[in-house]
């Protein structure tokens, strides 16, 4: 990010696809990692601080994901801002973006960190199976709407670039 | 509240005079400053205070009467650690010492700031390591529980504490001229393992990794206590390093951006919004 994030572009009329789908990206997987500290943990109180089954390691890769939502959420809206000023932000792409990291977080949380680490479930003393079904399904349904705002997203950008005078 | 938490404040006198000293070192320079006509930003001055407060609280208020407990203990860690030297690396020291100095006190600094291990210390990864590696020995090791029984080393820890905080904070969002600038994927890789190393480590203690049979010894409830306290005091701190970090950097992409406009659509009216420009160049066209 060192140079390329420093050189200015100067073609604010110009969308940049990239930034605006990384700048979306982030805040998708902040808005996931926030979501899961107040809503599951100080709201519900179905997530734990540590759950005695947790390996060390595995409270090491909590505390690192914890670290990225963070830097990720910061960076990802200092980004956005970044791309207003340029005027060069796409709505669509961004919100694609968004939408592909919400999902890809929470399914990753859903399927390695419940599943295949299980390092700690989504609440304790019930019956998982439906809790693991809808979290799962969100998280594949929120990666479908961002599979989906970005192949739309493409295929305007191509119809305008064959309708635009040259 | 018993009284005595209002009245109780320490009179050893190290903190005191150490924290004495620096107040007025930091005075004494931008007056001098000021006397030569040269002006000191306000902020830098109010970001000196608020870290200099913020020691005066950890070491010197009645809580650093209790700092036997843990959870106090993780309160003076996150203070002296993190907050104040984040708000003494933008408050600018060693920039005003450069502008105040003799010519001769001035050259022995720089050849000081350019000697090949203050470089070495100013690359972020670095600072970051010791930081993080120090934090993990003095609490999984016995070391921790070796400052609770020796007086000195307790003191000689807070001092540590401020060292390393500061060695952490100042290659990423000081504002003096330590050091070479190291990219900002580099920075924000530092930033990602240094933060998420603190947050783990809360946990690890939570969990009753504590060195030195400390996990059995000290009460469950200040340990959870006093690790909650860690992992949550420091994501508030990371918020504001983190929201400070960024926005350096926007300051710095909107100057760049300033620059690389007026190159390419001439002399055109400051402060006008860049799409207006925009529209103002394409009219001239």
């Amino acid at each position: 990010m060192s140079s390329a994030a420093l050189a200015p572009s100067l073609h604010g009329d110009e969308v940049d696809r990239r930034r605006s789908v990384i700048s979306g990206l982030l805040c998708g997987i902040g808005v996931a990692g926030f979501v899961d500290e107040t809503v599951f943990h100080q709201l519900l109180h179905w997530h734990h601080f540590y759950d005695k089954s947790t390996p060390a390691w595995g409270l090491i890769s909590d505390g690192i994901f914890h670290a990225a939502a963070w830097l990720c959420i910061v960076g990802g809206l200092f980004l956005f801002a970044d791309l207003r000023r340029r005027a060069s932000f796409g709505a669509l792409w961004l919100w694609g973006g968004f939408f592909l990291g919400l999902g890809g977080f929470q399914l990753y949380d859903g399927t390695l960190q419940h599943k295949v680490f299980r390092f700690h479930q989504i609440r304790y003393h019930v019956n998982i199976l439906p809790y693991d079904l809808v979290w799962n399904a969100l998280a594949a349904l929120a990666l479908l709407v961002g599979i989906a705002l970005l192949l739309r997203a493409r295929r305007l950008a191509a119809a305008t670039a064959r309708t635009a005078p040259t | 509240m018993p009284i005595g938490w209002l009245i109780d404040w320490q009179t050893a006198p190290a903190p005191w005079v150490t924290l004495l000293a620096g107040l007025a070192l930091y005075v004494v320079g931008v007056t001098r400053l000021r006397r030569r006509g040269r002006s000191w930003s306000r902020r830098r001055s109010a970001t000196f205070l608020a870290g200099w407060g913020v020691l005066l609280i950890a070491l010197c208020s009645p809580l650093a009467a209790h700092d036997e407990s843990f959870p106090v203990h993780m309160v003076q860690h996150l203070l002296i650690g993190m907050l104040a030297p984040l708000l003494f690396a933008l408050s600018a020291p060693i920039t005003l010492a450069l502008r105040v100095l003799r010519p001769v006190d001035r050259r022995s600094l720089v050849r000081i700031l350019h000697s090949r291990a203050a470089r070495a210390l100013a690359f972020p990864p670095i600072g970051a390591l010791i930081y993080t590696a120090s934090l993990w020995t003095l609490y999984l090791t016995p070391l921790f529980a070796q400052t609770l029984d020796h007086p000195l080393l307790h003191e000689a820890l807070h001092v540590h504490f401020l060292l390393v905080g500061c060695l952490f904070m100042w290659p990423l969002v000081g504002l003096d001229p330590v050091g070479s600038r190291s990219s900002m994927r580099v920075r924000i890789g530092v930033l990602l393992l240094a933060l998420g190393s603190h947050a783990a480590l809360a946990k690890l203690i939570y969990a009753g990794w504590m060195g030195g049979g400390l996990a059995h010894t000290l009460p469950t409830e200040d340990i959870h206590a006093g690790a909650q306290l860690m992992y949550y005091g420091g994501d508030a701190i990371d918020a504001a390093l983190l929201v400070i970090f960024f926005a350096q950097w926007y300051a710095r992409a909107g100057r760049a951006l300033a620059h690389a406009e007026r190159r390419s659509t001439g002399p055109s009216i400051p402060g006008m919004h860049p799409p207006a420009r925009r529209a103002q160049a394409r009219a001239a066209r």
